[in-house]
């Protein structure tokens, strides 16, 4: 049976293989015939003779037969393409309609299946990591399933850029909720807005859902006629899955290699869930690195050293964020907490590779900075100093990384934001919404850019407008909570208020426009900015340092705040 | 420009040479002898082993021989091969590779028990 079975299979090879090796084949196979007798060895020679045909044949095909029949070179120069014929023997009609079918089956079954959509799953040993072509059928299974607020446990993964969604149009008040369908209702009405009480600007976000009649906030959804201008769809009823903010930070690493978190500088809440998160089980196996905005890239070494556990002077490593640009006000001491807390997490575990926090900020030495002409370059170049140190010091070593930096430097869009509520301020040259293009910020761009693939996360409040109102609906979400903003009431919200505490206006732009995930660590009523206590600042060389540094980038000292304050209720300290 | 079949060397015809180190042998002996030296891992079936024969024909790796006192009809079913000089240098530089990744595997621990 098996030397009748080789004979078949044998036909699968060249003719040239045939004849030059088809008899010595077959007396092996008479040869194995003989030597190997039971059942156990005939069924292991039926299946080396199967699985030979599968690694034998290429071979036999790529060989030339040249040595054996001396066969004539062919005539064609070198390097002018020309066809050679692998088989002298035509091929019989049994192997042509064998191979038509097999080929006619192979294409049908292709085209099926890229009909249809494909579940997304982690590779086993990809350690979380997504592939260009994983990250492309991630991106067109969202594309089909608009409404999917994710799988599992995790937050729904949103990685597409906001450049690439549909512009934005809203329904006017007039037209209710429903999705607009013409070019007027898709336009914001200057001589509504201009003629809009400023009073009644205020209850346009409550929770009633009631819209007022006219004016550019009345153009804005409410959080329960919130109809989602990406899905077409309405989803005021839309509960999100929210899950415990840490162990779904975590796990958002299996999925990707970078977390943005945009966060609320000085929120005391805030730090005291990171300071909890780094030392939360499981995250130093997930996490390589922490690249922080609050940090002077000239401590880097010092920093290194203090954060693997050497008895470095606390006083050495403050200056890594006592001395960063950008800040006003001095340093929230929240950022010291962090410092140390990533100190404790790897202390916890000697020997293995810890934390490490990675300076984002740009290597300043305020000694020097004698005038704003010394700063400036430092100020402007902030983002860049930043999205290098993640390019060198993270995506080259193909880290998993958590990156830290005020939310205005990575929310999408914020740019087109801000200049629409500059236009809607001055209640003039108002542009249409339609015609908002919202883009990801600079950072965000400059990591795609290399081909990581970013998950962003924003901090927020339960703040909708700049009057103080809130929504009641954050009440019922078990704080600290992350929450994936894709299809549901929370991503329709106004970012602005949301994300500023109530400091910023409602503009067009909601928070699954600006983000794919909010942090809500607690209400308005309970969140505070904690600032240095008098005792560190009045008389202090730090004080005094801080007042000279005002002056140079302001022209004029600031007074500063002191111990912990409210956090939603006074814009005036939204200065960073 | 011609296909580089045998670089780098694949196992099979690698054994294949190393079978062929201590002497001539026919088709069905070297599968044998591979299966021999390989431990019962690798048994060759007649698609590989004379697919690889013939790459190694064409190499000029090995070569074949007449056996003094074979019939006509016996030599057309037995054929002996042997290593070429050319053959023989590239199975020693292919052992000598392997030796080294030993060596390296034997310095950071890989192998234990019995390997060491």
């Amino acid at each position: 049976m098996s030397e009748k079975m080789f004979t078949r299979l044998f036909r699968l090879y060249p003719s040239r293989f045939r004849k030059q090796y088809g008899d010595e084949a077959l007396q092996l196979i008479r040869d194995r015939l003989r030597d190997e007798t039971g059942f156990f060895k005939r069924a292991r020679l039926v299946w080396d003779l199967l699985a030979d045909v599968l690694t034998g044949l290429p071979q036999a095909y790529r060989n030339s037969y040249a040595v054996m029949e001396q066969a004539p070179a062919p005539g064609n120069a070198e390097g002018i393409p020309s066809f050679r014929v692998l088989d002298s023997e035509p091929l019989g009609r049994g192997s042509i309609l064998i191979g038509g079918t097999l080929s006619l089956g192979t294409i049908a079954a292709f085209g099926f299946l890229l009909s249809r959509p494909i579940a997304y799953i982690t590779l086993p040993g990809s350690n979380g990591r997504v592939s260009p072509i994983e990250s492309v059928i991630e991106r067109l299974n969202r594309g089909m399933t608009p409404d999917s607020t994710g799988g599992g446990d995790e937050p729904a993964a949103k990685s597409t850029s906001a450049s690439e969604r549909q512009p934005h149009s809203w329904p006017t008040a007039a037209a209710g909720p429903s999705k607009p369908d013409d070019e007027q209702n898709q336009l914001v009405s200057i001589q509504a807005l201009q003629a809009l009480p400023e009073n009644t600007k205020r209850d346009n976000f409550g929770t009633s859902g009631n819209v007022p009649a006219n004016g550019l906030i009345a153009n804005i959804p409410s959080a329960s006629h919130a109809w989602n201008p990406v899905t077409g769809h309405d989803q005021s009823l839309q509960q999100p899955r929210v899950q415990n903010a840490s162990s779904a930070l975590i796990r958002l690493f299996h999925r990707y290699d970078v977390v943005m978190f945009g966060e609320a500088h000085d929120s005391e809440q805030e730090y005291r869930w990171l300071c909890a998160l780094v030392k939360t089980p499981g995250f130093s196996d997930q996490v390589d690195d922490i690249v922080v905005e609050f940090g002077n890239g000239l401590y880097q070494k010092t920093v290194d050293r203090y954060v693997a556990g050497e008895d470095i002077p606390f006083t050495e490593v403050q200056g890594a964020w006592r001395n960063m640009v950008g800040n006003v006000l001095p340093v929230s001491p929240e950022y010291g907490w962090l410092y140390k807390a990533v100190r404790e997490a790897n202390m916890e575990h000697p020997g293995k590779r810890g934390i490490r926090l990675v300076m984002g900020g740009p290597p300043v030495d305020w000694d020097k900075i004698k005038s704003s002409a010394d700063l400036a370059p430092y100020e402007r170049e902030r983002e860049q100093w930043y999205v290098q140190v993640v390019k060198t010091e993270v995506l080259a070593k193909h880290h998993h990384a958590l990156l830290i930096m005020g939310a205005g430097h990575f929310l999408r869009g914020q740019q087109e934001a801000l200049q629409f509520e500059r236009a809607a301020e001055r209640h003039h040259n108002l542009p249409r919404l339609d015609r908002i293009k919202l883009s990801p910020g600079y950072v965000e761009r400059e990591i795609r850019a290399t081909g990581a693939n970013p998950y962003l996360v924003v901090f927020g409040t339960n703040a909708i407008d700049n009057h103080g109102d809130v929504d009641e609906r954050f009440d019922s979400l078990p704080a600290p909570v992350l929450v994936p903003l894709s299809g549901n009431w929370v991503g329709a919200l106004p970012a602005q208020p949301v994300i500023s505490g109530g400091h910023a206006p409602a503009i067009p732009v909601t928070l699954a426009d600006q983000a794919d995930a909010l942090l809500y660590v607690g209400p308005c009523s309970v969140l505070r900015t904690l600032y240095l206590s008098p005792a560190d600042l009045d008389g202090t060389a730090y004080g005094q340092e801080m007042t000279r540094r005002d002056i140079i980038a302001l022209g004029h000292p600031v007074t500063f705040p002191y111990g912990a304050v409210p956090q939603c209720v006074r814009p005036e300290q939204s200065l960073r | 420009m011609p296909k580089r079949k045998l670089d780098p060397l694949p196992a099979a015809a690698f054994q294949i040479m190393l079978a062929l180190s201590d002497g001539e042998l026919h088709g069905y002996a070297i599968m044998r002898e591979v299966e021999e030296q390989s431990g019962g891992r690798l048994r060759l079936g007649p698609g590989t082993l004379y697919g690889s024969i013939q790459a190694l024909l064409e190499g000029k790796l090995i070569e074949e021989v007449d056996r003094p006192g074979d019939t006509e009809e016996r030599r057309e079913r037995r054929r002996y091969y042997r290593l070429t000089a050319a053959g023989r240098k590239r199975t020693r530089s292919e052992a000598e590779k392997m030796a080294d990744v030993l060596r390296v595997a034997r310095a950071r621990k890989i192998l234990r028990g019995d390997y060491v």
